[in-house]
């Protein structure tokens, strides 16, 4: 009997592909080194079934040593980087078991890294005349159907243009990020003497070069004036707002004019006009519409909501979440999938109203993917499941059928009122068929607007009309899911890796908040790269090389071509990097409260009356103080110590009692304002210096 | 004081009159406060047509409104107080 090898990505992926693989549904299970794989028998052939761990190798320096730059790579099994016990033996064991298989198959997830983890294994177990031979099983969902159809159509194969273009981008990002990642911590030790983990990529330069642009359009916003006239009339008892028909006005007197011409004074219908509108169902859901409305709906972090879409995945309920396709293939049985997702008690109403239909249509959006169909549920569910998973589930699966529903119907009203010539609207809107909100029901976002029954001439009384000032507003503060969305339309980062690249630049310190605001680490890089290597943040070098990674896959180019583009692209940045570090480190290190720098001034020295006193950092113990900037000429001597916590700034004002500059000292929300001499007592009260 | 002292108290005076960031080449203020008067300038513009307000009664109106952005406010600070 023939004995085929198949590699899975995850355990639990593995035990549903063997269950689905034996002629039985019951394969033998089995354990070594702690690790479990299953044994199926399918015509004449027994499959051994195995997990990998994700990635069992990684790139790596071909030398040892702590320095840049570094522009060659190895491959190496992952344990020997992370010294992980439990990969270690996943290695080992698909080791053993390859010594009595005679065929190979990956049953990895069928994407980039899928290709890249089966054949990085296969290609460290066999011989090359052998990997040649080993296949591919390409699949969307872990539901036994289509496991069966994959392996019925595995391919002779491995699926080698999109493992090149897997492993030309690992070796890609790898070498942008350690080269830059060390210059940037090489900097700030030379600069500060000490190390701080920091990190900058391909990715994640032109990432913090987006929140930057933000940050500085919030922080240097000035609001302007505007009036706006807000005008209620009540109708039949109830109270409509009606909306000038210059949604805004510039100057205060002109506001206040047609407010107290109109306050108070009879309106009348002058014009009443209606039209129906039709709203389209939705598109079914790529990863990124997951990731947005699963915040919108429950505030789920994008890595959450992946997190979360990978369960359901791993269980067979719902196809392959990383996925960019907004479309369902007509290869997909509609029908199939309503009939099971008809057993599930929620469902039952909408999947039947659904399979009454004579035929199915589903709404497809724009974006497509190669490899994978937008989200979609299988049909099948598993009653324990998690409340996070369930309420995924949900809104998956609602998505799913409300984008196969029909256009919902709304009648929209304007009626035009003048008043003492003056033109305002009442406007509503009201949902005459609901179509496919019927089936996204409590995720739809339409708000209804109803008017009361009005007539051409029909005379409305007493309209109250006041003029309202109002500021314009900054732009607001992007979130994750909103960053992402950015990330997708800048074409930087993909979409299994986006929702990473941002969890890193939190853990960095470069941004904080739900609503993100970037820090003043995170500013610092930012200026430092833009100063000395701004390609590093533009979009365009990031966007090219994706552009070369997906032309590999369509085999166009190759992996030695791309990674040479790569490298020529790095070298004049990371060289400037190089030449600079002292100076990069002392503007980073400002922001880390660098030992060696010297913050603005606090005001003029009560000692010389000529020098400044500014704060100063004390490189061998950390510590800061205010001395008088005469000292480097041997002028004056003059310093005092200053507290160690909070944020000190100076107020701009000579101290009432002994002349020192007066200080502001902001501890969380609490300021306090103070002499920066320790002797005063000027808002002192018992304030500790030095400590 | 050692000689990287030295360069970074020399430093010092090149800095911005609000933080500790360098400062515009012929200017006194960083790219950042810069960039914030200069929309101060351009908002003024917009406040005089509205309101008719002169500039101190500009910066001291602004100052009271939430939406002004942190470095505008630092920048409206340090014009109020040389108004002053």
């Amino acid at each position: 009997m023939k004995r085929v090898l198949v590699i899975c990505e995850k355990p639990k992926a593995a035990e549903r592909v063997a269950k689905a693989l034996d002629d039985n549904g019951a394969p033998r299970e089995a354990k070594s080194l702690g690790v479990p794989y299953y044994i199926s028998r399918r015509e004449d052939k027994e499959l051994i079934v195995v997990s990998a761990l994700g990635h069992l190798f990684t790139v790596t320096a071909d030398r040892r040593g702590w320095s840049y730059p570094i522009f060659e790579t190895k491959w190496i099994p992952i344990h020997e980087v992370t010294r992980s016990r439990r990969a270690s033996n996943h290695l080992r064991l698909i080791e053993s078991l390859a010594k009595e298989a005679d065929e190979f198959v990956s049953a990895c997830d069928y994407d980039i890294e899928g290709s890249l983890i089966a054949y990085n294994i296969l290609a460290h177990i066999l011989p090359a005349e052998r990997l040649k031979d080993a296949g591919r099983m390409r699949f969307s969902s872990l539901t036994k159907e289509a496991l069966l159809e994959a392996w019925r159509k595995r391919s002779g194969t491995l699926d080698y243009p999109v493992i090149e273009a897997g492993k030309a981008r690992h070796e890609v990002d790898w070498i942008f990020g350690i080269n830059l990642s060390r210059a940037l911590m090489s900097s700030v030790r030379r600069a500060m003497g000490r190390f701080r983990p920091m990190s900058i990529g391909r990715v994640q330069g032109p990432t913090l070069n987006f929140l930057k642009e933000r940050e500085v359009e919030i922080r240097t916003f000035v609001p302007t004036p505007f009036w706006a006239l807000e005008a209620y009339a009540v109708i039949d008892g109830r109270k409509y707002r009606l909306e000038y028909y210059r949604p805004y006005m510039e100057r205060e007197r002109e506001a206040l004019e047609i407010a107290s011409r109109c306050d108070g004074e009879n309106g009348y219908v002058e014009l009443l006009s209606s039209s129906r509108r039709s709203i389209p169902p939705p598109n079914p859901f790529s990863l990124g519409d997951l990731q947005h409305e699963a915040h919108r709906v429950y505030g789920y972090s994008p890595t959450k909501t992946l997190k979360i879409a990978e369960v359901l995945y791993l269980k067979a309920l719902i196809s392959y979440p990383r996925t960019s396709s907004q479309r369902i293939p007509p290869s997909i049985d509609l029908r199939e999938i309503l009939h099971g997702l008809r057993g599930i008690e929620a469902y039952r109403e909408l999947a039947v109203g659904l399979l009454s239909r004579t035929h199915f249509r589903i709404r497809q959006g724009l974006k497509e993917d190669p490899a994978h169909p937008a989200i979609h549920p299988t049909g099948y569910y598993e009653e324990r499941l998690r409340p996070h998973e369930r309420r995924l589930f949900d809104l998956i699966c609602r998505r799913f059928m409300a984008s196969m529903g029909e256009p919902a119907h709304t009648l929209e009203t304007d009626a035009q009122i003048e008043v003492k010539g003056y033109r305002f609207h009442l406007r509503g809107s009201r949902l005459i068929d609901r179509g496919w909100m019927s089936i996204y029901g409590p995720f739809s976002k339409y708000k209804e607007e109803t008017l009361p029954p009005l007539k051409h001439g029909q005379i409305i009384e007493r309209i109250s009309v006041r003029a309202e000032r109002r500021n314009t507003k900054p732009p607001p503060r992007l979130d994750q899911p909103s960053l992402l969305k950015l990330m997708e339309r800048e074409e930087i980062g993909t979409k299994a890796t986006r929702s990473e690249i941002i969890e890193t630049l939190f853990r960095r310190g470069y941004i904080e908040g739900s609503s993100i605001r970037l820090t003043d680490l995170g500013l610092a890089v930012v200026d430092a790269l833009e100063k000395y290597c701004p390609e590093i943040l533009s979009p365009e070098l990031t966007r090219y090389l994706e552009k070369q990674l997906e032309r590999m896959q369509l085999s166009e180019t190759n992996s030695a071509l791309v990674l040479k583009d790569a490298v020529e692209a790095l070298k004049p940045p990371l060289y400037k990097l190089k030449e600079r570090e002292l100076e990069i480190g002392l503007e980073i290190g400002s922001a880390l409260g660098s030992p060696s720098h010297v913050e603005g001034s606090l005001g003029s020295c009560p000692r010389c009356n000529t020098g400044k006193m500014m704060i100063i950092w004390n490189k061998r113990t950390g510590k800061r103080f205010a001395g008088c900037s005469n000292y480097i000429k041997g002028l004056c001597s003059n310093s005092f110590p200053l507290p160690q916590r909070g944020e000190i700034k100076a107020c701009g004002e000579a101290c009432p009692i002994c002349g020192a500059p007066l200080i502001t000292l902001k501890r969380g929300r609490i300021f306090r304002k103070l002499c920066v001499n320790h002797e005063c007592s000027y808002g002192r009260g018992g304030e500790k210096h030095g400590r | 004081m050692n000689a990287a002292m030295e360069g970074v108290v020399k430093n010092m005076e090149d800095r911005c009159l609000i933080c500790n960031r360098p400062r515009m080449s012929g200017g006194q203020l960083c790219r950042y406060h810069q960039q914030a008067y200069d929309r101060l300038m351009d908002a003024f513009i917009s406040w005089r047509t509205a309101l008719n307000v002169d500039w101190r009664g500009f910066l001291e109106e602004v100052l009271k409104l939430p939406e002004i952005g942190e470095w505008a406010r630092e920048v409206a600070e340090n014009l109020l107080k040389r108004a002053q």
